[in-house]
């Protein structure tokens, strides 16, 4: 009897608890449906927006950024209308499929993270277009770009190793993964171009979002008299900053992805850039005009995607030797004569 | 530091006044920086349980909670404090990847469960060493079990990146390979991502329930957490019971961890359970640790996480107002006095006991 | 690599550990279990860092910070020995309900989402003198140093001479020992519990500061990475005794500063972030071990 009794109260509980959710979902149908019927009259005159989902949190002052400043510029340009989401790992496939189902029609997912749930989620869509930055994705409604990062960060090698007056160079990297490793890569065979004696090293943080660790690594590799730091470490790179910018003008800090001799004048010679922004601008552009295409890129030196950019002279002077130096080399990577490596030799 | 943990427990009045309380003061916050809490509160609503789609992502949220919650509940039931839940989940399933990486060739049906068996053994084994030290070695199980944590997110990083790295660029954010395809469960129906672990989520629950409710040694696991030494009297080998408790809460959570992984992921990726465990404890702690408490809470807070998620997708508000809404239903939950009606003479009472007289000061400590 | 430069760092990396753990140690002697160490040194951290950015003054940052962590812990009093919560609950949920409040602030002062960093936000100056840099070891503990270092270890030796040597402390004590004993010779062992709630919280502030404004002068959200709670292992390990608690923390400061220096020998970046955490867990081993074996003997010197 006592049994029967609890097994009711369980079974009433939980029917109760579906016609809670039953009667909740009818009416969220509804409303969901005159969203439906307001967004088919709105495309007609075929609407454009395009979504930016994230990893990695806005205000990096690196890629992140720079992806979003071309998505705004893209919005103003081509009447878009956009939305940006930063989920935490583990809702990606969340965030990416509640904009498909809101009409959303451009997807531009940042870093490889993405790519399972895009690969899941693009046949389910395919009237809309995913742009994957950094992955291996080949779908119909996928473009996927990636950038020969060893490219420009060989130039930027150089480039440190020459400037370099203690003859070390250090490279401080958000974890040991594809991009990251490809600039290191060839920033140690950069340096080493340039200079065979050169001590070239590097270090990881372990996150992208942790300056405290990078200033504590900055510093350290300071306190063994390292004088040219890269930094690819997003958010990180903050911490970076502040111990190189404390330590003063002895020292100086290499730029990822964009132009960061304004962050600290007078201590950024050059940066390592990757047009992150300009990407996103063009895709926004093909699409706005339809010529966007699905498929594999890979851009570098070449497209002008990547590059070595110097400060202004009048925020830092950098030696016009390296100038050239670095401008000698561009020409022969672009040519093929030298290919910098992509992956790190094992020590 | 007194880190003996018994819960009282908690009566469903307490616990919906909690959530009036908790729900009011998040309708404050977001009034006083401007928004339109309606709105704000309407959005959370809608993504919890707006469509059939919503209510679909809200189970698939609460699906890992149940798991987490349970393993959560029955450590406090057995008077422990497990918190290292995510340590344990994130061991057990990258154990359980592992194997699902390595025996392609085993058909589905061995290897769904040798994958959650694998998973069950790691996290209990994880779970073993603050009970050691509870146990064994008379210290606190609560800061070993949270250090695991760290230890475990770094370590399994670490597994990945140098021995079961994915190839390709999915490699460059620390993946394994995709596991066997006969152990990947797929959607229920297409678009959603509700799949089949919710049945099994369902099913540890209802086991929770069958071990506290009707078996030997749920009575032995709850007498040594309500009170150990008269367990001990009674013939209960309570250090046993403590072991036990722990060692299968840990099982759970890796469990969940390894059914997160077959249902949603297919491999493992350093970080893909954000904050499972946390969540977990305070589904317990809001369900009093209870079956039934439990299941509900799960589905409480993954509808929360749902709504939430939707309230970053279309407000400006930031989703971090679910996680303060939840920390602050646990607080209330726990301070009964607030949530109960006639609370409030008790607490001017403790109030003036403050700040004038000290009467009654040894009586409370009693 | 192990040159006495590292002693600088251990100094720095263990400020906001022992800051932490001198103040939930006035807690732990008192009986008060108080676990929101990591919460408010969160909150603190980004209040300071909102304060530095709207002041431009690292004083009334700091004031900031301070008040911030007495205001949690009075929220975390209220809640427990008002309202009658249970500590570790109460505890446990007010860790997760700061650090969203955290990330809720940010994102709605200063519309950003994962960190604050502008020109605006003051750090906390450090102090550098060649006189005090010339002198051997002590130089290199001291030298180039927030005030925020000088003062914690200022202040967990004056806590010792507090907790053994005071009237006050000596109440500390009897409350956390035996409250029903010390009610009964007219110890106001609430109000007592209630001050060191306080000194907890404000030291946790502090502590917050030091992390967002001494290190650093930004705030990131969840920039504290368990620091609370490895404070917190520290309280238990040093068994409630200041010295002891500047030994455990001293070794947690080494073994992050170790953690930074071993990456120069390009081992797995995921074992040696691992280290500290990893240190926690053993020295649990370690410390019991030992104390099971004496324990009679630690029982007759607590008398």
């Amino acid at each position: 009897m006592k049994k029967t009794k609890k097994w009711l109260a369980l079974g009433l509980a939980l029917i109760l608890t579906m016609a809670l959710f039953a009667g909740c979902g009818k009416e969220g149908e509804e409303q969901g449906e005159q969203q439906g019927g307001q967004e088919e009259q709105g495309q007609e005159e075929k609407t454009l927006k395009a979504a930016m989902i994230t990893p990695q949190k806005l205000g990096d002052d690196g890629p992140i950024d720079a992806c979003y400043a071309g998505l705004q510029a893209g919005a103003k340009d081509f009447g878009y209308e956009i939305k940006v989401l930063e989920p935490e790992a583990g809702e990606y496939e969340d965030s990416i499929r509640s904009m498909c189902d809101d009409g959303y029609n451009l997807i531009f997912c940042i870093f490889s993270q993405m790519q399972d749930a895009v690969s899941r989620i693009a046949p389910e869509y395919p009237d809309v277009m995913f742009v994957q930055v950094l992955g291996d994705l080949e779908m119909d409604n996928v473009k996927t770009i990636n950038y020969k990062d060893q490219e420009a960060s060989f130039l930027c090698g150089l480039a440190a190793a020459t400037m370099s007056k203690t003859g070390k160079v250090a490279v401080i990297a958000g974890a040991p993964v594809g991009d990251n490793v490809r600039n290191i890569a060839g920033f140690e065979a950069g340096a080493r171009e340039a200079n065979p004696e050169i001590e070239v090293t590097h270090l990881y943080v372990g996150s992208f979002e942790d300056p405290t660790k990078g200033k504590e690594l900055a510093n350290t590799l300071l306190d063994e008299d390292y004088d040219m730091i890269l930094q690819v470490c997003a958010s990180s790179s903050m911490g970076i900053r502040e111990a190189v910018k404390e330590r003063g003008t002895d020292v100086c800090m290499i730029g990822n992805c964009v132009d960061e001799s304004t962050a600290i004048p007078g201590q950024v010679p050059f940066s390592n850039f990757s047009d992150h922004n300009k990407t996103v601008y063009s895709t926004m552009k093909e699409f706005a005009e339809g010529k966007f295409e699905a498929g594999v890129v890979n851009w570098g030196l070449e497209e002008g995607m990547t590059k070595c950019i110097f400060a202004e002279d009048d925020i830092m002077e950098v030696p016009q030797e390296v100038k050239d130096l670095v401008a000698e080399y561009e020409q022969k990577i672009i040519d093929g004569t030298i290919v910098p490596p992509a992956e790190l030799e094992e020590e | 530091m007194n880190f003996e943990f018994r819960q009282n427990p908690i009566n469903v009045r307490t616990a919906l006044a909690a959530i009036f309380i908790g729900t009011l003061i998040g309708f404050v916050m977001v009034t006083l920086f401007g928004y339109n809490p309606v709105e704000v509160f309407a959005t959370l609503l809608k993504g919890a349980f707006g469509s059939a789609k919503n209510i679909a992502t809200s189970l698939r949220w609460a699906t890992p909670l149940m798991f987490t919650g349970v393993a959560a509940a029955l450590s406090f039931r057995g008077g422990m404090f497990n918190f290292g839940i995510d340590g344990q989940l994130y061991f057990g399933s990258l154990a359980a990847t592992i194997v699902g990486v390595i025996c392609t060739g085993v058909p589905g049906i061995i290897l769904i469960p040798l994958m959650m068996l694998t998973s069950m053994v790691c996290g209990a084994l994880w779970a073993f060493i603050p009970a050691f030290v509870r146990v064994k070695l008379n210290g606190s199980e609560i800061v070993p079990a949270l250090m695991m944590n760290y230890v475990a997110i770094h370590l399994t990083d670490y597994i990945v990146h140098y021995y079961f790295l994915a190839s390709g660029t999915n490699g460059d954010s620390l993946k394994t390979e995709r596991i066997a395809e006969q152990a990947q469960f797929s959607p229920l129906a297409s678009g959603y991502q509700l799949t089949g672990a919710i049945f099994i989520g369902l099913f540890v629950v209802l086991a929770f329930w069958w071990l506290m409710k009707k078996s030997k040694l749920g009575y032995g696991i709850s007498m040594s957490g309500m009170n150990p030494t008269f367990a001990r009297y009674g013939g209960i080998q309570v250090d046993r019971m403590r072991i036990l408790v722990m060692l299968l809460s840990g099982a759970l959570a890796g469990l969940g961890g390894a059914v997160e992984i077959m249902s949603m992921r297919w491999r493992f990726e350093s970080g893909f359970a954000p904050s499972f465990g946390n969540d977990g404890i305070l589904t317990a702690l809001l369900g009093s640790s209870t079956p039934l408490g439990t299941l509900i809470g799960a589905i409480f807070m993954g509808a929360l996480k749902s709504g939430s998620l939707a309230v970053e997708r279309y407000t400006d508000v930031s989703r971090s107002l679910a996680t303060v809404i939840q920390g602050l239903i646990i607080c209330f939950v726990s301070a009964r006095l607030i949530s109960k009606y006639i609370g409030f003479d008790k607490i001017a009472e403790n109030l003036s006991v403050l700040f004038h007289f000290n009467r009654k000061a040894g009586e409370k400590d009693a | 690599m192990l040159d006495l430069g590292i002693l600088g760092v251990t100094m720095r990396m263990a400020t906001p550990i022992l800051l932490a753990g001198t103040g939930t140690l006035y807690n732990d002697r008192a009986g008060v279990t108080n676990i929101t160490l990591e919460g408010s040194m969160l909150l603190g951290g980004f209040f300071a860092v909102a304060c530095s950015f709207f002041t431009g003054s690292w004083v009334l940052a700091a004031l900031a910070g301070i008040a911030t962590g007495i205001i949690v812990s009075l929220v975390f009093y209220f809640l427990t020995s008002i309202c009658g919560g249970d500590e570790l609950v109460v505890g446990f949920s007010m860790n997760v309900l700061l650090d969203g409040l955290s990330i809720f602030l940010l994102k709605q002062i200063f519309h950003q989402s994962g960190s604050l960093v502008d020109e605006r936000i003051v750090g906390v100056p450090q102090i550098s003198s060649e006189v005090l840099g010339g002198i051997p070891i002590i130089g290199d503990l001291f030298n180039g140093q927030t005030w925020i270092v000088y003062f914690t270890f200022a202040f967990a030796l004056l806590t010792w001479v507090i907790l053994y040597r005071t009237p006050f402390g000596l109440k500390v004590l009897a409350c956390g020992e035996s409250p029903q004993a010390a009610a009964t010779v007219g110890v106001k062992v609430l109000r007592i519990r209630f001050i060191c709630n306080l000194i907890g919280g404000a030291l946790c502030g502090l502590a917050g500061v030091q992390i967002s404004l001494g290190f650093l002068s930004l705030f990131t959200q969840g920039m504290t990475v368990g620091r609370g709670f490895i404070a917190l292992g520290s309280v238990v390990f040093s068994k409630g005794n200041p010295l002891r608690l500047i030994a455990v923390t001293m070794f947690f400061g080494f073994a992050e500063a170790m953690s930074n220096r071993v990456q120069l020998m390009q081992l797995p970046s995921e074992l040696v972030l691992m280290l500290p955490y990893l240190a926690v867990v053993i020295l649990t081993f370690v410390r019991f071990d030992r104390l099971k074996k004496i324990k009679g003997m630690k029982d007759q010197e607590a008398c």
